[in-house]
C-alpha cells in the first residue's frame, strides 16, 4: 500500500514548486519542461501512418515510466512527404529549434540524403527505413535503423546461392531505390559466382497501364532459377498476379518495402520471399511485446515502418537518458552504442558509420496464402 | 585672507571657472591617474581602430568566400548537369544498339550507362544548393530517361522474343521521350542561367549589405574615437589648461586665482589643492606686507606728528597765556579785538595739535562701562547741534531695548560720533538729513551714520582714514577728523568701516565697538580734566582773592621752559599770588621742601611733566613719599596726555593733570580752586 499524499497536499506542493521556480529559476522548472524529439517523415499518408505511430508508442512508453529524470518527452513532427526538398526545410527547422534534442527520421533515402547536409555537425538524426547505400558514412550525425541496401543485396545474393539459384533475372522499378538495390544485388551475386541472366527496368511510376507480358515470356524462354523483383508493393503485387495467372513457377524474391500482411493474404503471393527489417515472430520477446502493445493501441499488427521508427525513438531515448539533452552528447551516445547495444524490436541497436552493426531481420516466406514463415538471416544463411 | 568661494567679477579665476564645465558624472569611474587615463584611451583607440580593420577584413573575406563558393557551386552544378546530359544522351544512343542486338554485353552496357546518368541526377537532386529550377528540370529529365529506358527495355525484350511489331510500337512510343529530353536539356540551360543570375544578384546584394555593415562599423569607430578624444580633453587637457592659467596667475602674483578641487578629476585635484593653497599664501603674504607698510607709514607719521605737536605745545602755551595777559592790559578796544582774533587762531592751532596727538596715538583715557545707547543719548544734543551747523537734520534711531555694555571713554566716543555726524551733515548739505542708528550686533554694538551725499569714490574710500586727507576746500577741514575717529575706535578695540549705501544715495559709516569684558576690579574713576564750562576770565579775576601781601597764597611754577615760567608767573602774580619758579623737578622739590619746613605751604604747585633732571611724575612720586600732604596742591600740565606714561600716571594717582596749552581762563580757574581749597584748609592747619 503506497502512502500517497492527499490531493490537496500535492496541489500545494505543486504551487510551492511553481513559486520556487519563479524565484530560483530553472532547477524546479526543468522538471516540467518536456524534452522535445523531432519525428520526420511523411505525415499525411494513411498507408505510412504507422511510421509515426511507432515513434509515438516509444515516447508514450517512456513517459509512462516517468520520462527522463522526471522530465516528460514530447514529439515535434516534421512532414517531409518523403521528398528531398521538403526534408531540407524540415531539417532546417529542427536544427534551428533549440528545444529539439534529436530527430527520429527521416523515413526515405532521398529525404535523408538531402537533410543529412543540414544535420551534419548540428543535430543527430536516426533514419528509419532509408536503405540507400549512399547514406553510409554520409555524416557522423546521421544514423539509420534499416540495413543498407548494399548489406541487403549481399544477404539476398548469399541466400539465392544457398538455395542453389545460380541464374537470376532482375526486374526493377526505374527509380532511385530500384536502381540502387538491383545494381547492388547484381554486383554481389555476380561477384559470388552467380549469373544475372536478364536485368530490366520498369517505368518509375505506375502512371499508366504497366504491361509485364514481355518479361514473363522472356523468363519462360530464359528459365532463370529465381526472379528478384525490386518494385513498390503495388507493382509487385500486380506482377505476382500476372505470373500466377501465366503459371510461371519460378521463385520470386520481393522487396524490403513490401508490407507483409497484405501479401500474406493474397494467394498470388504464394512462395514469395519478402525481406524485412522486422520479423514479428513470437520467438522474439521484445518484438512480440511491441506487437501486442502496438495492436492494442492502434488496432492492427505493426509493420516494419512502425518497428523502425519505434527503434529509432528507442535509440534516441536511451542516448538522452545516458547523455542528457546536449545535442553533441546525444550524438556521441548514439555513436557509442556499438559497445552497449540497446535492445530494439528489430534487434540490438548499435551503429557503425551510421549503419546497423548487427544483421537485422530476415526473409518472410508467404505460404499458400495461409501464413508466413520467418527466415532470420542468421538461420537462413550459411555461416560465412 | 581670501575666502575660497570669493568671487571677484572680471578676475581670471572666475573666467576659468566659467570656461571649464565640471566633470561629467558618468566619468567618475574612470582611472584616477593621468597615466591610467592615457592607457585606457590608448586601449580604446586601438580597439576602435582594430574593430573597423577586423570588420573590413571580415567583410572582404566573407565576400570573397561567398563569391568563391557561389562560383564553385555554379561550376559544380553546371558540370554535374552537363555530365548528366551527356550520360543521358549516351544512354539514349546506346539504347539504339541495345534494342536491336540481343547481346548480353550491350544489355549490361546500356544498363550501366543509364545507371551513371541516374546517379548524377540523384546527386543533383540531393544538392541543396542547386536551384529548385535546376533540380526540377533534372528530375524531369531523369524521369524521362527512366521512361525511355523502360520502353527501350521492352522493345529489346520484344526483339529478343522475335516480336517485331510490338518492338516497333515501343520504339515509336519512346520517340517523344527523346524529343522531350532534348527540350529539357534546353530548359536546363535556361534554368542554370537563371540560377547564375540569381547568384549574381545575391552577390550584389551581399556586397551592398557588407559595405553598409563596414561603413556602419567605421562610423561607430569614428564616433568612439571622437568620444575618446573629447573624454581625454575633458579629463586631461582642460584641467591642464586650467591649472596652467592658475600657475600663470600665481607667477604674476595675482592672488585671486582659484581652481575648485572638485571641478578637476583625479590627480589634478591634488594639484589644484596645492595651487589653491599657494594662491592663498600669496594673498596672505601680500596683505601682511600691505598692512605692515601701512602700519610703518602710520607709525612714522605718528612719531613725526607727535614730536612736532609736542614741540609746538610750549610755544602755543606761552602765546595763549601771553595773549590773555595782554588782553587784560589792553584798554584800546581795537587792540583787544586784534588780540582776541590772535587768541582764536592760537586756540585753533592748539586744537589741531590736540587732534594730531589724538590721531597719532590711540586714546588710552579712563574708561567706564556703560550701555552704548546711553552714550548716544547723552551726546544727542551736541550731535544735533553739529548737524545743525551744516543746516542738516539729524535723526537718531535707537532700539527700544538696552544695547550691550561697552567699555568707553565717553568724551572720546562723543567726539568720534561728532566727527561722523559733522562729516555726514557736510556731505548731505543744507536741508539734507543724516540718520544715526545704533543696534546690537554679534560682538557688541554697531553705530551707523548715513548721509545723503554723492557717495565715496574708490580712491576716496581707499584713503579716507589717512591723516590730512580731505575732500573739503582748503581751510574748511584739517583732514584729521576721520583719522582721529579711527584712532578712537581702535582705542576702544573697535573699528570704523566706510562704504557706499546700497541704494546709491550717499555713504555710510559703521562703527563697531565690542561689548565690555567683565573685569574683576572696577575701573578707577578719577578726575582728569576740570569741567568744560569755565567762568569768564574777567569773572574769575573778579572773584580772585584780593592780593594781600601777607595773606597772599603761594604758588610754585615748575617748568624747564623759561618763557612758560615767565608768563605763568606774571599771570599768577597779577591774580594776587606769590610765585616761585623752578626750572626742573629737583629744584621744585627743594622749594616745596623748604616751604614745608618753613610752614608756608604752596597753595598751588603747577608742574610741567617732561623736564630734565626730574620729571613732573618723579616730583609727584618724591612728594608722595616725603610730603604727601602737598600732593593735593599739585597740578601737572602736559602737552601729551595721550602718551602711555601719562595715562599710566593718571590711572594710578588722583593728581590733577591739565592739558597744555592752557589758556588764561583755565589757569585762573585752577588757581581759584586751589586758593579756595587753601582757604578751607587753613583753619585746620593754623587754628
Amino acid at each position: 500500500m503506497s502512502h500517497r499524499k492527499p490531493r490537496h497536499a500535492r496541489g500545494v506542493s505543486r504551487r510551492l514548486c511553481l513559486a520556487f521556480a519563479l524565484v530560483f529559476g530553472t532547477s524546479c522548472a526543468d522538471e516540467r519542461i518536456p524534452i522535445y524529439i523531432g519525428v520526420a517523415g511523411p505525415m499525411t499518408s494513411r498507408m505510412l501512418a504507422d511510421h509515426r505511430h511507432g515513434a509515438e508508442l516509444a515516447v508514450d512508453e517512456a513517459n509512462a515510466r516517468g520520462g527522463i529524470n522526471g522530465r516528460p518527452l514530447a514529439i515535434l513532427r516534421g512532414d517531409d512527404s518523403g521528398r528531398a526538398v521538403s526534408a531540407v526545410t524540415v531539417a532546417a527547422n529542427f536544427v534551428q529549434d533549440q528545444r529539439v534534442v534529436a530527430v527520429a527520421g527521416h523515413m526515405s533515402s532521398g529525404a535523408m540524403l538531402a537533410a543529412a547536409q543540414l544535420y551534419d555537425g548540428r543535430l543527430a538524426a536516426v533514419a528509419t527505413m532509408a536503405t540507400s547505400p549512399e547514406l553510409t558514412n554520409v555524416s557522423p550525425w546521421v544514423f539509420r535503423i534499416a540495413s543498407s541496401d548494399a548489406a541487403l543485396a549481399k544477404d539476398l545474393a548469399r541466400f539465392a546461392l544457398s538455395r542453389k539459384w545460380l541464374r537470376i533475372a532482375v526486374l526493377y522499378q526505374n527509380d532511385a531505390y530500384g536502381r540502387a538495390l538491383s545494381t547492388a544485388f547484381t554486383k554481389a551475386f555476380e561477384a559470388s559466382g552467380g549469373e544475372v541472366v536478364t536485368i530490366d527496368a520498369l517505368e518509375s511510376q505506375q502512371g499508366r497501364f504497366m504491361e509485364f507480358g514481355v518479361f514473363i515470356r522472356t523468363y519462360f524462354t530464359r528459365r532463370p532459377d529465381a526472379i528478384v523483383l525490386v518494385t513498390d508493393p503495388l507493382i509487385g503485387m500486380r506482377f505476382l498476379r500476372e505470373t500466377s495467372a501465366s503459371k510461371l513457377h519460378i521463385p520470386i524474391i520481393g522487396s524490403d518495402g513490401w508490407p507483409v500482411d497484405p501479401f500474406a493474404a493474397d494467394p498470388a503471393a504464394d512462395g514469395v520471399y519478402i525481406p524485412s527489417s522486422f520479423l514479428d515472430d513470437s520467438r522474439d520477446t521484445v518484438a512480440s511485446r511491441f506487437r501486442v502493445k502496438f495492436k492494442a493501441r492502434f488496432g492492427h499488427e505493426p509493420d516494419m515502418f512502425a518497428a523502425t521508427s519505434y527503434d529509432a525513438m528507442l535509440a534516441i531515448i536511451a542516448a538522452i537518458r545516458s547523455a542528457g539533452t546536449d545535442r553533441t552528447r546525444v550524438r556521441d551516445a548514439l555513436a557509442s552504442m556499438q559497445t552497449a547495444p540497446v535492445q530494439g524490436v528489430t534487434g540490438p541497436i548499435s551503429f557503425s558509420a551510421g549503419d546497423r552493426v548487427q544483421r537485422i531481420g530476415g526473409l518472410v516466406r508467404i505460404e499458400n496464402g495461409m501464413g508466413k514463415t520467418y527466415l532470420r538471416w542468421k538461420d537462413a544463411l550459411p555461416a560465412p | 585672507m581670501l575666502a575660497p568661494h570669493r568671487s571677484n567679477p572680471g578676475s581670471e579665476s572666475v573666467a576659468i571657472v566659467a570656461a571649464v564645465p565640471t566633470t561629467h558624472p558618468g566619468l567618475t569611474a574612470a582611472p584616477a591617474t593621468i597615466r591610467g587615463r592615457f592607457q585606457l584611451a590608448a586601449t580604446a583607440l586601438a580597439l576602435a581602430l582594430l574593430i573597423p580593420a577586423m570588420s573590413g577584413w571580415w567583410t572582404m573575406h566573407a565576400l570573397a568566400t561567398r563569391a568563391q563558393s557561389a562560383v564553385q557551386k555554379a561550376i559544380a552544378a553546371q558540370r554535374l548537369s552537363a555530365s548528366f546530359v551527356a550520360a543521358a544522351m549516351e544512354t539514349a544512343h546506346t539504347g539504339q544498339g541495345y534494342v536491336l542486338t540481343p547481346s548480353p554485353k550491350l544489355e549490361r552496357e546500356f544498363h550501366q550507362k543509364g545507371q551513371e546518368a541516374h546517379d548524377i541526377a540523384q546527386a543533383l537532386s540531393h544538392d541543396v544548393t542547386a536551384s529548385a529550377d535546376v533540380v526540377s528540370v533534372v528530375a524531369r529529365l531523369n524521369q524521362q530517361l527512366a521512361d525511355l529506358e523502360s520502353h527501350l527495355a521492352r522493345a529489346h525484350r520484344h526483339v529478343d522474343l522475335a516480336e517485331y511489331a510490338p518492338a516497333r510500337h515501343e520504339l515509336e512510343v519512346s520517340a517523344p521521350f527523346q524529343a522531350a529530353m532534348l527540350r529539357s536539356v534546353g530548359q536546363l540551360g535556361n534554368a542554370e542561367a537563371r540560377h547564375l543570375a540569381a547568384a549574381t544578384d545575391a552577390m550584389q546584394y551581399a556586397t551592398r549589405y557588407q559595405g553598409f555593415v563596414f561603413i556602419t562599423v567605421f562610423a561607430i569607430a569614428a564616433i568612439v574615437g571622437t568620444l575618446i578624444a573629447r573624454w581625454l580633453s575633458r579629463t586631461v587637457a582642460r584641467p591642464l589648461t586650467r591649472l596652467v592659467a592658475h600657475a600663470s596667475a600665481i607667477a604674476d602674483r595675482k592672488g585671486d586665482a582659484h581652481t575648485p578641487v572638485d571641478s578637476v578629476p583625479g590627480e589634478f585635484a591634488a594639484l589644484a589643492n596645492a595651487m589653491n593653497e599657494a594662491s592663498e599664501s600669496l594673498v596672505r603674504v601680500a596683505s601682511a606686507e600691505e598692512i605692515a607698510n601701512k602700519n610703518q607709514r602710520l607709525a612714522l607719521i605718528g612719531r613725526i606728528v607727535s614730536g612736532v605737536a609736542h614741540e609746538l605745545n610750549n610755544p602755543l602755551h606761552t602765546i595763549l597765556l601771553t595773549i590773555g595777559l595782554l588782553q587784560e592790559d589792553a584798554a584800546d578796544p581795537v587792540l583787544r579785538r586784534e588780540l582776541d582774533a590772535m587768541r582764536v587762531q592760537a586756540a585753533r592751532a592748539r586744537e589741531i595739535v590736540r587732534d594730531l596727538l589724538a590721531a597719532a596715538r590711540p586714546s588710552v583715557g579712563l574708561r567706564e562701562v556703560v550701555p552704548a545707547d546711553s552714550i548716544v543719548r547723552r551726546a544727542e544734543t551736541e550731535l544735533t547741534r553739529l548737524a545743525a551747523m551744516h543746516k542738516a537734520h539729524l535723526t537718531i534711531e535707537l532700539p527700544s531695548y538696552s544695547l550691550p555694555n561697552i567699555e568707553a571713554d565717553r568724551d572720546d566716543l562723543t567726539r568720534l560720533l561728532g566727527i561722523l555726524v559733522s562729516n555726514a551733515a557736510y556731505a548731505s548739505g543744507a536741508g539734507g538729513s543724516v540718520v544715526m542708528r545704533a543696534d546690537a550686533d554679534e560682538e557688541g554694538c554697531c553705530i551707523v551714520v548715513e548721509d545723503q551725499g554723492s557717495g565715496l569714490t574708490d580712491e576716496v574710500l581707499s584713503r579716507l582714514f589717512e591723516p590730512f586727507f580731505t575732500t573739503k576746500p582748503v581751510g574748511e577741514g584739517s583732514g584729521l577728523g576721520l583719522t582721529v575717529a579711527q584712532g578712537i575706535a581702535e582705542g576702544h578695540r573697535g573699528a570704523i568701516v566706510a562704504e557706499n549705501r546700497t541704494d546709491g544715495n550717499g555713504a555710510r559709516f559703521i562703527v563697531r565697538i565690542p561689548r565690555a569684558v567683565p573685569r574683576p576690579a572696577a575701573p578707577l574713576k578719577a578726575p582728569r580734566a576740570v569741567p568744560a564750562q569755565t567762568p569768564d576770565a574777567a569773572t574769575a579775576l573778579a572773584h580772585a582773592p584780593a592780593p594781600e601781601h601777607d595773606g597772599k597764597p603761594r604758588a610754585l611754577v615748575v617748568d624747564d621752559e623759561p618763557s612758560v615760567r615767565k608768563v605763568l608767573t606774571r599771570i599768577l602774580m597779577r591774580a594776587g599770588w606769590r610765585v616761585d619758579e623752578a626750572s626742573d623737578g629737583a629744584a621744585g622739590f627743594e622749594f616745596i621742601d623748604a616751604a614745608v619746613r618753613a610752614g608756608d605751604d604752596y597753595a598751588m604747585i603747577l608742574s610741567d611733566l617732561r623736564m630734565p633732571t626730574m620729571s613732573g611724575i618723579e616730583l609727584h612720586d618724591n612728594l608722595a613719599e616725603q610730603h604727601p600732604a602737598t600732593l593735593r596742591h599739585l597740578t601737572i600740565t602736559s602737552g601729551d596726555l595721550a602718551s602711555p606714561d601719562v595715562a599710566e600716571f593718571v590711572r594710578r594717582t588722583s593728581c590733577t593733570v591739565m592739558e597744555k596749552p592752557l589758556d588764561i581762563k583755565e589757569l585762573l580757574r585752577v588757581a581759584t580752586v586751589a586758593e579756595t581749597r587753601q582757604r578751607e584748609l587753613l583753619p585746620n592747619v593754623t587754628p
